[in-house]
């Protein structure tokens, strides 16, 4: 009875919990650390759109970019995408530098993705390798997993330089 | 027709075509989980073996015994086959294998023996040859006249030096 309490004040939020727990010292504590902790990983994932930031991972020079425009779609980008993006950090010898707008394709996206088979598919990140205007990739390298997905979309070049295909 | 089906990194059951969600995390490691259920208990850390509906569970604590009792494939022996070698065709291996074990010590005696023999042989010949070559020797140093000795010691007023 106590746990079923506990859960759905956990889930009402955590002003209310924390309120209750001054009157019952321990009855809570277990519930709401676990929410605390684990909020991260049970939030809604959500499309990319405008401010999301996503992490650049090919050798391009760009560290993070934030999203500022979504190239498809009325509520934002999903895997496979096409971005216009903001560069935000950059190393400092690199091909781009800090305030460039640039285009992005998203290769790893922590929304789920619906593939053909009828499974879905999501990663750990946010995460794109910047492209020009014709869809060629910036950089030489892509680092860590991308998906198969990006064949349909005509972007091989980056599957290639592809260390592991999800 | 055989439906490809796979199993669910967290709760071990079947995931049949259609099904499923796939999680990649950023080691490039690939989890598949059956329903939200076992993906959302895998990201919130919780361990498969404290939950009684998964195949972990079931597997530590000995619930399916009488499944579980497999017959271990007894792995089949490799027949030994022979076959020609350098030096030995087929018929000759055969025929070795084939005879009794008198007639082969009878074999390896006669072989040692006739060893034996050649190495008796060989010792003589070399005998006679010493003897023939000492012979020679002794008839040679009667022949020779030695020369007067010779002075030993130092030699006194070597020629040919720097001045």
């Amino acid at each position: 009875m106590a746990a079923a309490f506990a859960s759905r004040c956990s889930r009402v939020g955590r002003s209310l919990s924390g309120g209750l727990s001054n009157s019952s010292p321990g009855l809570f504590t277990s519930s709401h650390g676990m929410t605390c902790n684990n909020l991260f990983s049970q939030q809604q994932r959500t499309f990319i759109q405008m401010r999301t930031v996503l992490k650049v991972v090919d050798n391009s020079g760009a560290k993070k970019v934030m999203c500022i425009q979504a190239l498809k779609g009325k509520k934002g980008a999903r895997l496979g995408d096409t971005i216009i993006a903001s560069v935000k950090e950059a190393h400092p010898n690199g091909k781009v530098k800090k305030g460039k707008v640039v285009y992005g394709v998203v290769v790893r996206a922590a929304m789920q993705k619906g593939r053909c088979d009828g499974s879905e598919v999501k990663f750990d990140d946010n995460a794109v390798v910047l492209v020009d205007k014709q869809g060629q990739p910036i950089g030489t390298r892509v680092f860590g997993p991308v998906p198969h997905e990006l064949r349909q979309k005509k972007h091989v070049k980056i599957l290639t330089l592809a260390g592991h295909i999800a | 027709m055989v439906l490809k089906t796979e199993l669910c990194r967290f709760s071990g059951a079947k995931i049949y075509p259609g099904k499923g969600i796939r999680f990649v995390r950023g080691d490039s490691q690939v989890f598949l989980f059956a329903n939200s259920k076992c993906k959302r208990y895998f990201h919130n850390r919780l361990k498969p073996s404290k939950l009684t509906w998964t195949a972990m569970y079931r597997k530590q604590h000995k619930k399916d015994i009488a499944q579980e009792a497999v017959k271990k494939r007894r792995r089949a022996a490799k027949k030994p086959y022979s076959r020609s070698i350098v030096g030995a065709t087929l018929e000759v291996i055969q025929k070795k294998r084939a005879e009794k074990p008198e007639v082969r010590d009878a074999n390896r005696e006669a072989a040692l023996r006739e060893i034996k023999e050649r190495n008796k042989k060989t010792k003589d010949e070399k005998k006679a040859k010493k003897a023939e070559f000492a012979k020679s020797q002794k008839s040679q140093g009667k022949g020779n006249v030695s020369k007067g000795a010779m002075p030993k010691g130092p030699k006194l007023g070597g020629g040919g030096g720097k001045r």
